[in-house]
Order: structure tokens, then C-alpha cells, then sequence
């Protein structure tokens, strides 16, 4: 059994149902003794389907009396089907958040997602705290344990980094660091450079690019322009990645010296008429000495005035390395009433190279969505799909979600 | 037949159906919108002499609560006396949008019109910079008209949002300028997000990104909104069946959320499928050629998605390498052309597996 089928079994129970309710206790238990603090959400959503049945609990909260302090907390219930049914859950946040509103600063202490600049985005157990001084200048830093699933940690992991940005008038500019060890080894060690610039309010532009130190060369580069007005958005950008500096250091396919692949591209999305709207897309790509792109056009009609009900058509084209198919969507999505709502979905992917994986494949969705309360909404649909590595599959899918809000006015 | 210029035209009947269509095409594209609706005209008024407060009486006094000021048919009927239709004025002069936004803009914003009304000294253009036109409906001043003001351009700094907006991210109104949420945002998030994270988070939360970006799940709100498909989202539609070729047409894209050393492994493991040693299968899934005494494609092929080769022989799946490729062993050197790294070979992982032997 490998690694993390090890800590995944650690988190199977013998009662799936055992831990799903005391998973919506806890919930309930956590909504009670909040019920003071304002305002205070939840938002409880649970998707049932013949598949897997998984759930998702979102509950924010925030003391009006105490405002600059606010707690979060993300978890995510499902089950498993590895040696029969299973019981999994996972915490994906759970976080608390002191600010001073004026100034900007804040310090976070808990279960993070801690995104810094053009370093690598990373899923943290610990704090980060960011602080705004005159002039512009931002000061920000984190440290703490790379997350292992449902707090299972196998070997002690450290990550810690920081950024340090100036803001003038139209311009960011900011650079950032970070360096995470697993088990004692180093596995990332990165320094990036991110910007952003907004002369005026139809034209915008930001880059960023982030270093690897271990590897030495540039792992992630991206570049965005664009120019908009109400009826047309132009957008160019280029990419640069290399996926073997993305990877670990401590990962043996890191080593190897990859061909780093960039791409150049432009999107325009067009309002040719007021329930009309145009998007196409291309990119030209090079990895090594192989040349291809792909590209996307969208043709999307309002049913209403208010955009309320729509159908689409999009036609996508993928040739670039071993990956070549043609694909082609189509949709309609209408409300039939103010609270109910229909929406079917329709995709073929042709690849050029089939290999025995069928010369298409399928998808279709239909879907009804009620909201019975303001509070409660409730779908359910069939989805139907014919992949390369299975047969022809019937799901029924099934979606339950309840908000609560209590606060200001 | 009867041609539209005589001799070799047109036909008549051509012109017709085309006509026929442009006419319904009108309607379908929005070019003649169905609702009799329009915007009111404000700049009429104002160049007849009509002052601001003549119809909006009382608003140069009124604070961040109370009534919005809108005038009711009484006040337009003081001077057109004779109304040509018996229904409310507005019902056509001015959009219920407008009176929406207006509506909205009062539950979700901390706004005295008597705080301002000094500053600029009683002139409503100035802010409402949208009255000069005939066509325009949506008066209220786009968000960049309150960073002329000094005050404002220290709040927007800073990112106090909550000196203006009561609660953000129930408002959950989308930025009109500076951020962008059209496009391909998907993909444009990233960078655009890289400068700006806290302006992001003024409106979304931690739960927005780690739904996403969370190392056990990924991409779950569309996922659950299956039922809105217009919602652009990572993951949509087929993209459970189509993510190996996706992922082939993404060189490195997949890392940059994905641990795929685990997160594949982890999922293959789960559907059971994908991986020979799971399928129960006993040939291996590369092609003929895979490995050969002089290489074969393995090499190449790891060169350019390595990530590919970690989903499947990551971890323990490495001996499998190592077992040619250390140093010594009959694979040779598998480093690239002009590698380089900071790596330290006889200490560090990953180095140590082959140096050390």
C-alpha cells in the first residue's frame, strides 16, 4: 500500500453514517453557539448522487460587537468506495481572522489557503499576517505546516515565506519568497515577482513570475493585458511553465530537465448585439521543438432581456502534442418561473487519436433547480456520460443547499 | 419573377423573407427590446431649464437611510397636465432596473447625499455624470467617480472597503472597473489576483479559494451548481472524461494546484482505474517501445510532463527508475542537457537514491 493510501484509510471509519451525522451535529453545535454573533452565515450544501454522495459546509461569522475579529470554516463529507463503502471528511478551513479595517492589516490563525504573490499557492496549517504601511507599502508573511489530509501528518512539513509590495498611484509592484521542507528536505524553495497596472479604468495589465531556486530557472510565468469597454473585451496573454520545477524538489521526476512549454494567446468577447455575446479564443504553444495551439469560439444568446435564461453553442479545438480532439457544447438554461429553473447540456469530444477509447465521447446533462424558500434550493438532474476508460454511465444527481444569514441590515 | 431593380436583381420574394427575418432577428438579439421601457430622459429636462431638485425634491438633505427621492407621477403631472396614458409615468419613462440599482445601492452603501451635496456645492452633475446623456439610465456614478475625492483614494489604499459598503460580500456585486471577471477568468485569476489578493478578499472569503484550491478536493462549486451551466467554472461538463487530454494539452497546468504525485494516485485508486497493478492487469500501459536498451520514449516523454510520470511512479513508484538509472546502472545519466540545481546529491531527496549507491 503506498503512502497516501495509508493516510487515506486512516481517515475511513467503519460508520460512514456515524461520522456524517456527527459531522452535521458539529455543524448545528457550531451554528447554536454562534447564534449571538453577528452576522453570522451558514451555508450547508450536500450533493447526492448514485455516484458518490459528498457535502459541503461553509459557516462564517463575524462578532458585530467585536467586528475586526471573524472566524471561517470549510468542510468537505463524502464517501469512498475503495474495499466497499467509506466514510471520508476533510476540514478545508477552519480559520480565525483579526483586522484593523482602517489600515488594511490583518493577522489569520487556523487552516488557510495562503496565495502570496507569484510564489506557488499553498494549503496551510498556521498563521499569516499582513501588515500596510504609509505610503503604500505592504508587508506580509506566513509560516506553518503544509496541510495533510484530515490533519494526518505522517512527517513534520515546514513552510514559511512572505511578500513585500509598494502601490502608487495605477502601479503594485511586489516581490515574494517562499520555502517549504517535507520531512526535513527541502521541497520548494521559490522567489517571485508579481505587478499590476491600471492607467485607466479600460485598460489593465499584470504579470507575475516566480523563480525556482532548486531548480534554477523560471517555473511559472504568466503576462495579462487587456482593453474593455462595455461592448468588447480584448485580452492578450502568454504563459511559461515548467513542469518539472512545479513539482516537489524532493520528487525524482524533478530532476530530470524538462522542456518548459509557453503559450500566446488572445481572448476577445464581443456584445454584438444586447442578447448576443461572441468569445473566441486562441493560443499558439511550443514545448521543445513541437508547435501547436488551440483554440475556442462561444456564440451565447440571452433568452430575456435580463440575461436570465440562455442558451450557448461552443466549438473547441485542442492540437498540441499527444493531445488532439475536437470539441463541441451546447446549452440552454431557462427559467420556467421565478423559482424553478431547467437547464440541459450537451458535450462530444472527438480525439484524432482514439487508441481504442471510442471515437467519441459523450456527455449530456438535465437538470431542474427549485427554490422553494429563500433560504433552501434544491436540484436534481441525470447525468450521462460514455468515457475512454469506462463504458456508458447514468448518474442521478441530487443537490440540497440551505444559507443562513443573520446580521446587519 | 420580379426582380427589386428589374433585370438580374434581387427577387422580391428574397427581400421579403430577409426583411421577414431581420425583423424577428430584432427582437431575439435584443435590437427591439420587448418592454416599452426607457430611459429617462434627463437631459431634456435639464436643458429645458428643469432643476434637479424640482423633481427630486428634499434629496440634497437626505442621509444613508430613508426614502429614495424618486418622484411619483404627482410631480410629473404638475407640468405635463395632460398625461397621454392613465398608467403610473414610470412604467415607460425611466427602467425598473435603474429604480432597482437605486434601491440596492441604498441597502448596500453608506451614502449622505447631504454629506456631499456641500463638497460639490449643491451641482448633481458633477457625480451624475451619466444625466448629460439622453440614453443613459444608470445614474448612479460608477465607483471610479469616488476616488476623484481625496477621501475616497485613501479608502481605496487602504482597501477600507466598509467606510462605503455595508457588507460586501452580501452585496456580492461584481467590481466595474479594476478587477476583471470577464474573459477567461479562470485563467486570468491568477495573475490578476497575484497583486491583488486583498482586494479579492474584500468581497470573497477563504472558503472561496480553499474550495478550489484545497489539497483533498478540487473545484466542488461547479461541481454542485450543475444545475446553472452558464457559470463559468473549472471542471465543467466533461471534463471528468476528457482530463488526461486536457491535462496533455496543459503542460504543468495540473501541478499548479494539484499535488499529482497523490492527488492522481489517489483518485485513480479510488475509481479503480488507469494503473495496471489496480486494474489487476499485467501488461504495462505505455506503448510498444516504451523502454528499450537504448531508451526508448520513456525518456522524451518524461522530459516533457514529468507530472504525468510522478501521478503513477511517484513515491515508492520511483525504485522503478532508480533501479536503472542510478549511478552506475544501466540507464545511464537521465539528467537533461545543461541541468543544474541547488540540490545537494549526496543529502537531499531526491538525489541520494541514485548518488549514494
Amino acid at each position: 500500500m503506498t503512502a497516501p493510501s495509508q493516510s487515506r484509510s486512516r481517515l475511513k471509519t467503519q460508520d460512514p453514517c456515524k461520522q456524517v451525522a456527527t459531522a452535521f451535529f458539529a455543524v448545528v453545535a457550531l451554528q447554536c453557539s454562534l447564534a449571538e454573533a453577528q452576522p453570522l452565515r451558514l451555508r450547508a450544501d450536500s450533493l447526492a448522487s448514485t455516484r458518490s454522495p459528498v457535502g459541503l459546509l461553509v459557516l462564517t461569522g463575524q462578532d458585530e460587537l467585536k467586528p475586526w475579529l471573524d472566524a471561517e470554516t470549510v468542510t468537505w463529507l463524502g464517501f469512498g468506495t475503495v474495499g466497499g463503502p467509506t466514510g471520508l471528511g476533510d476540514v478545508l478551513t477552519i480559520s480565525v481572522r483579526a483586522r484593523h479595517a482602517k489600515s488594511g492589516s490583518e493577522v489569520r490563525l487556523g487552516r488557510m489557503v495562503v496565495t502570496m504573490g507569484a510564489v506557488r499557492p499553498i494549503h496551510l496549517d498556521g498563521a499569516r499576517g499582513r501588515v500596510r504601511l504609509f505610503g503604500g507599502t505592504t508587508v506580509e508573511s506566513f509560516v506553518g505546516m503544509p496541510v495533510q489530509r484530515g490533519f494526518d501528518y505522517r512527517s513534520l512539513g515546514f513552510a514559511a515565506g512572505g511578500r513585500v509590495a509598494q502601490a502608487f498611484d495605477v502601479t503594485t509592484i511586489g516581490a515574494s519568497y517562499l520555502r517549504r521542507l517535507e520531512d526535513g528536505n527541502l521541497s520548494d524553495e521559490e522567489i517571485g515577482a508579481d505587478f499590476a497596472l491600471t492607467p485607466a479604468p479600460w485598460l489593465t495589465a499584470a504579470a507575475r513570475a516566480a523563480f525556482d531556486l532548486v531548480g534554477r530557472g523560471p517555473s511559472d510565468v504568466l503576462v495579462s493585458a487587456s482593453v474593455q469597454n462595455s461592448d468588447m473585451r480584448l485580452e492578450v496573454f502568454s504563459t511559461h511553465r515548467s513542469p518539472g520545477r512545479l513539482l516537489p524538489s524532493t520528487s525524482l521526476f524533478s530532476v530530470l530537465g524538462d522542456f518548459a512549454s509557453t503559450s500566446v494567446g488572445s481572448t476577445v468577447r464581443y456584445r454584438a448585439f444586447p442578447r448576443l455575446e461572441l468569445l473566441a479564443q486562441g493560443q499558439g504553444q511550443t514545448r521543445g521543438d513541437e508547435r501547436g495551439g488551440q483554440g475556442l469560439g462561444r456564440v451565447t444568446l440571452a433568452l430575456d432581456d435580463a440575461w436570465e435564461g440562455t442558451c450557448g453553442f461552443e466549438l473547441r479545438r485542442v492540437s498540441f502534442g499527444e493531445s488532439r480532439w475536437t470539441g463541441a457544447r451546447g446549452l440552454v438554461s431557462l427559467p420556467i418561473s421565478r423559482r424553478l429553473r431547467a437547464a440541459t447540456e450537451l458535450e462530444i469530444v472527438a480525439p484524432d487519436d482514439p487508441r481504442g477509447r471510442g471515437a467519441v465521447w459523450p456527455w449530456a446533462l438535465v437538470a431542474l433547480g427549485l427554490k422553494p424558500a429563500e433560504s433552501w434550493d434544491l436540484a436534481i438532474g441525470v447525468e450521462a456520460l460514455a468515457g475512454p476508460s469506462r463504458g456508458a454511465e447514468t448518474f442521478a444527481l441530487a443537490r440540497l443547499s440551505y444559507v443562513f444569514e443573520r446580521g446587519r441590515r | 419573377m420580379k426582380t427589386l431593380f428589374g433585370g438580374r436583381g434581387i427577387p422580391q420574394i428574397v427581400v421579403l423573407a430577409l426583411c421577414v427575418f431581420l425583423a424577428s432577428c430584432a427582437g431575439i438579439l435584443g435590437i427591439r427590446p420587448k418592454s416599452p421601457e426607457r430611459a429617462f430622459d434627463h437631459r431634456a429636462h435639464s436643458l429645458r431649464g428643469v432643476d434637479c431638485l424640482t423633481c427630486h425634491k428634499g434629496i440634497s438633505l437626505a442621509g444613508d437611510e430613508g426614502p429614495l427621492h424618486l418622484p411619483a407621477s404627482t410631480v410629473c403631472t404638475s407640468c405635463h397636465a395632460t398625461p397621454h396614458d392613465a398608467r403610473d409615468c414610470s412604467s415607460c419613462h425611466g427602467r425598473g432596473a435603474t429604480r432597482e440599482n437605486a434601491t440596492l445601492a441604498r441597502k448596500h452603501l453608506r451614502f449622505s447625499h447631504a454629506n456631499h451635496a456641500p463638497a460639490v456645492k449643491g451641482q448633481c452633475i458633477p457625480c451624475h455624470i451619466a444625466a448629460g446623456s439622453s440614453s443613459q439610465s444608470a445614474l448612479r456614478p460608477p465607483m471610479a467617480q469616488c476616488f476623484t475625492c481625496h477621501n475616497h483614494q485613501e479608502s481605496w489604499k487602504t482597501r477600507d472597503c466598509e467606510s462605503c459598503h455595508v457588507d460586501l460580500p452580501k452585496e456580492a456585486t461584481r467590481p466595474a472597473s479594476h478587477v476583471v471577471h470577464e474573459g477567461d477568468f479562470i485563467r486570468e485569476h491568477g495573475v490578476r489576483a497575484a497583486s491583488a489578493r486583498e482586494l479579492c478578499a474584500s468581497c470573497h472569503t477563504e472558503s472561496y479559494c480553499a474550495s478550489c484550491h484545497g489539497v483533498s478536493t478540487a473545484a466542488l462549486p461547479w461541481r454542485f451548481s450543475f444545475e446553472r451551466p452558464t457559470l463559468a467554472g473549472l471542471h465543467r461538463a466533461g471534463f471528468r472524461q476528457r482530463h488526461a487530454e486536457e491535462a496533455r494539452g496543459a503542460p504543468g497546468l495540473c501541478t499548479t494546484c494539484h499535488a499529482e504525485e497523490r492527488f492522481c494516485a489517489d483518485c485513480h485508486a479510488e475509481k479503480n482505474v488507469g494503473r495496471a497493478e489496480i486494474a489487476g492487469q499485467a501488461r504495462s500501459p505505455h506503448p510498444a517501445g516504451w523502454v528499450r536498451a537504448r531508451g526508448g520514449e520513456h525518456g522524451r516523454a518524461a522530459r516533457r510532463d514529468p507530472g504525468s510520470c510522478a501521478s503513477c511512479h511517484g513515491g515508492r513508484g520511483e525504485a522503478l527508475c532508480v533501479g536503472c538509472h542510478s549511478v552506475g546502472g544501466p540507464g545511464g545519466n537521465p539528467h537533461g542537457p545543461g541541468f543544474t540545481s541547488a540540490l545537494d546529491p549526496s543529502r537531499d531527496t531526491p538525489c541520494r537514491s541514485c548518488h549514494t549507491r
